[in-house]
């Protein structure tokens, strides 16, 4: 089975669609790579999905593929993900929700708009994600690990 | 045991608890080989007027018995023995081939008993063998539970206190010695005013004393200060553990109480009993119970001061006290009335908004917002009505006792002004001085005390709301000996069982083996009691008669939650709880992996659906959550199942909101579903039964056919009807 894994390839055709290459000599074009917990377990059990959404397989976890194709689907889910990690909270326009925040991320500098505190959710013991009203959600791994000012400002906010 | 009629034998229940002046004239005429097989008390005669008449079914004649009057008629002239019921009044009418024979009328409470009479009757005219008591499933023994003690519902509290009374000993003691101090300080006025009086007389070598007094009621009133903080910090504390640990058990003690008891009650009410009035309870702890009875006994020392002073002076300072107490007493009736109006008024505006906030569908379906706009400020109003009596009954007698209290100072002056007048021998303005603080201090403890007359009377009114709740017993016991159960092998098996809500018979003796593995299709038409069977094989219900069992042992035998953890059950409409689906389908197992639940997901048809939305597993579902269509949840409520494995499945019209290719893909996550285990399926579209192993038809509360598919058709009974009619309608509407 293992093995079977090992010998999964994943490359990339001129239109820019992912193309998993399985042992048996089948090629399924413009697969999708997803993860099934993608907040509370990222790194295992990521689903490749056809081109109708169905899936193909279901990878347990990267380190059962061979490092060229663990490369290409990590830098893959990359590209498809959009996840900011917040590194620090500047301020917020109000005390509390609904407001403006404005924060810095792995991804540079923003300001979101925060509609409800119901769209602050715990993640874990002391992660939380935020959705903004657009619907983009924001990741803060571990809230400790922020400077004072910022853990002031997430804690006030729910 | 009764030698001159050995064929009444003692298997009849209850039959010698009958009053004798009723049963010996039937008794009498019993002729040999004539033995009783039911009876029943008619408590309303046919005049509708209360009277009673015993109803006895014999194995040969019907008797009726007034103690004077005795007829009978053979069981050959009986036709018919017919029971119906009409607004709590039942009626057992005796038919005759041409004729009525008789009637007679029962309460509600008689019903069961009709019912046992009427299904006897039947078993005798059809030449079955009536089933002697001895025969039928002894319920196996529940657990006893005392019957609620009846005392006062804030003295019941102290069972949640007793794990504390160690530092509510040390609360008590610091507010006497708080209490004690500030007395103490009273009695140095007098001695100080005296050297006072020496002061202004010319003699100087007092004033160092006078250093002495003011430093000991400085330091009196700094150790009031100070032990008055810690006790107010140990009683929060307590308080509000004790509160918390009040909550707890309210809320365990609810989640087993058996569906019967969530069917007839509010959620608003509920939730404002546990959150409501467990709160007011914990105010009244923290603030006045220690108080109350430190000043309780704070009086009786500041009286023993006072009379030490002055007898007369005393009795006369203390007499507007025992009208204060009478007054206390009067207003705290009249206060517990207004409360419980209150308490009720907030618990019917907090069901409003519990009824509507998870209906605004229909109310904004229907247009109705202002109508429900309406409905809660006519509640809101109702609260505002309630309180404002409270409130205005308070405020006249919470003056008047103000009143009363400096009237009781009022008197110590005009007596202590009169008495120096008259130059009393041994009594000089130290004393009055001295009077004058200490019954300030008395009375003003007092109007603290009626303060909280309020306070306790409103935390009765919600201690008595939380133990209606605890007094509460399960309907579906826990055994008192369990069988140990771990996995069900599967079989099951109805022996004559029988289920009633109130008068009305739901099930009438259901008698049925089903294989370990065997799925049974349960058809029948609306309240034909299919949902009603199910309730009483999940133990949502226990049986009135026979018995359920399950790899041939009593279902009552086995431990609640242990049974229950081997049934799944999927619902018409499932529900989802606030949280991530993952979760969702982990609820019956929370210890389950990852791949568990994937695995489970994609049994269920369910895994790909998941994986299209943005957090995968891990998207939020339930209220607040995401919206998933019918189909969606359907799909994790069948995981849900899955994962628990167990050995036998309920399908409650699983797929009969949904549509037809929805109910294709549920169609194949059941099949993974029903694959090796008991399952009992109810639908109203019978192509979703195809895969029964037998099909069942159900009509008021009876097994009327049992077979496949096919046999039934060949019967041409009521499946091969029902059959017939769906499949115009597909023609019709081409469903």
């Amino acid at each position: 089975m293992n093995a079977a894994f090992a010998d999964l390839e994943f490359n990339k055709n001129e239109w820019g669609q992912l193309v998993l290459s399985a042992p048996d000599g089948s090629r399924y074009v413009g697969v999708e790579p997803v993860r099934c917990f993608p907040l509370s377990d990222p790194d295992r059990l990521i689903a490749i999905l056809d081109s109708d959404g169905r899936e193909i397989v279901n990878i347990p976890n990267m380190e059962v593929l061979n490092p060229v194709a663990r490369d290409r689907l990590r830098q893959e889910l990359i590209e498809r993900e959009f996840v900011p990690v917040i590194q620090k909270i500047h301020s917020t326009s109000v005390a509390n929700a609904p407001c403006v925040v404005d924060v810095v991320t792995d991804r540079g500098a923003t300001r979101f708009h925060l509609e409800s505190e119901d769209d602050i959710r715990r993640l874990g013991h002391d992660g939380v994600v935020i959705a903004d009203s657009n619907g983009i959600r924001y990741l803060i791994r571990d809230i400790n690990s922020l400077d004072s000012h910022s853990q002031r400002i997430i804690r006030r906010l729910f | 045991m009764n030698p001159t009629s050995p064929a009444i034998s003692s298997n009849v229940e209850g039959w010698s608890t009958v009053e004798a002046a009723f049963r010996e004239p039937v008794e009498s005429r019993l002729a040999s080989g004539e033995h009783i097989v039911a009876w029943m008390i008619s408590d309303i005669d046919e005049q509708r007027r209360y009277r009673k008449t015993l109803l006895v079914l014999s194995n040969q004649r019907f008797f009726s018995s007034t103690g004077d009057e005795v007829r009978d008629w053979p069981l050959a002239d009986v036709d018919k023995l017919r029971t119906k019921d009409r607004g709590g009044l039942g009626t057992l009418e005796l038919l005759g081939q041409d004729r009525r024979l008789g009637f007679w009328h029962y309460t509600i409470a008689q019903g069961p008993a009709a019912l046992v009479v009427g299904d006897r009757f039947d078993d005798l005219k059809m030449g079955r063998v009536a089933r002697k008591a001895s025969d039928e499933d002894e319920a196996p023994e529940s657990e006893e539970h005392e019957p609620p003690p009846n005392t006062m519902a804030l003295f019941r509290l102290w069972q949640f206190a007793r794990p504390h009374a160690f530092w509510m000993f040390i609360a008590f003691l610091l507010s006497l010695t708080a209490t004690i101090a500030e007395v103490e300080t009273a009695k140095m006025t007098k001695p100080l005013v005296n050297l006072l009086k020496d002061f202004e007389a010319g003699s100087v070598s007092s004033l160092s004393k006078a250093t002495f007094y003011l430093g000991v009621m400085l330091a009196a009133a700094v150790a009031a200060w100070i032990l008055g903080w810690a006790q107010g910090a140990i009683l929060a504390w307590v308080s509000e553990r004790v509160t918390a640990d009040l909550r707890d058990r309210t809320y365990a003690h609810l989640q087993r109480l058996s569906l019967e008891y969530f069917g007839g009650k509010r959620t608003g009410d509920l939730m404002s009993r546990i959150g409501n009035d467990s709160d007011r309870l914990c105010q009244f702890l923290s603030d006045s119970i220690v108080d109350f009875t430190a000043n309780c006994i704070l009086l009786f020392v500041v009286a023993w001061a006072l009379f030490q002073e002055n007898v007369s002076l005393a009795l006369v300072t203390l007499l507007p006290f025992p009208f204060i107490v009478w007054l206390m007493y009067f207003a705290r009736d009249k206060l517990q009335v207004g409360f419980q109006a209150g308490s009720r008024a907030w618990a019917h505006m907090t069901s409003v908004l519990a009824d509507t906030i998870p209906g605004i569908r229909v109310v904004k379906a229907f247009a109705q917002e202002d109508r429900e706009i309406q409905r809660f400020r006519t509640a809101n109003e109702a609260v505002v009505v309630a309180n404002n009596r409270v409130n205005s009954l308070w405020t006249f007698f919470w003056p008047l006792i103000t009143f009363l209290n400096s009237l009781g100072v009022f008197v110590v002056w005009a007596c202590g002004v009169w008495l120096i007048g008259q130059k009393t021998p041994g009594f000089d303005v130290g004393t009055l001085t001295a009077f004058v603080w200490l019954s300030m201090k008395f009375y003003g403890k007092l109007e603290m005390m009626s303060r909280m007359v309020n306070a306790s009377q409103r935390a009765a009114t919600s201690a008595q709301r939380i133990f209606e709740i605890l007094d509460r017993v399960s309907n579906v016991p826990e055994p008192a000996r369990p069988v140990a159960l771990d996995k069900l092998h599967g079989e099951l098996e109805f022996r004559h069982v029988g289920f009633r809500y109130g008068n009305r018979k739901v099930i009438k003796d259901f008698s049925l083996k089903i294989k370990a593995g065997e799925m049974i299709g349960l058809v029948g038409h609306t309240g034909a009691g299919k949902s009603t069977l199910i309730n009483l094989v999940c133990r949502f219900f226990d049986v009135a008669e026979g018995a359920i069992l399950a790899d041939g042992v009593d279902i009552r035998s086995y431990k609640v939650e242990q049974y229950r953890r081997n049934v799944g059950i999927v619902l018409q409409d499932p529900f989802l709880f606030y949280g991530t689906i993952a979760e969702n389908i982990a609820y019956g197992r929370p210890d389950a992996t990852r791949e568990e639940i994937i695995s489970a997901a994609r049994a269920a048809r369910a895994h790909e659906f998941i994986l299209q939305l943005a957090d995968g597993y891990d998207s939020l579902v339930g209220e607040r959550g995401q919206s998933l269509s019918g189909g969606e949840r359907q799909r994790i409520s069948i995981a849900r199942a899955l994962l628990i494995d167990p050995r036998i499945l309920i399908l409650d019209e699983a797929t009969s909101a949904l549509d037809s290719t929805t109910e294709r893909q549920i169609q194949e996550a059941l099949q993974n579903l029903v694959r090796g285990r008991t399952t009992i399926a109810i639908a109203h579209r019978l192509s979703t039964l195809r895969q029964a192993n037998r099909i069942m038809v159900i009509e008021r509360g009876r097994l009327v056919e049992i077979g496949t598919h096919d046999e039934l058709l060949v019967m041409d009974g009521a499946y091969a009807e029902l059959h017939r009619a769906q499949q115009e309608l597909t023609k019709d509407i081409g469903w």
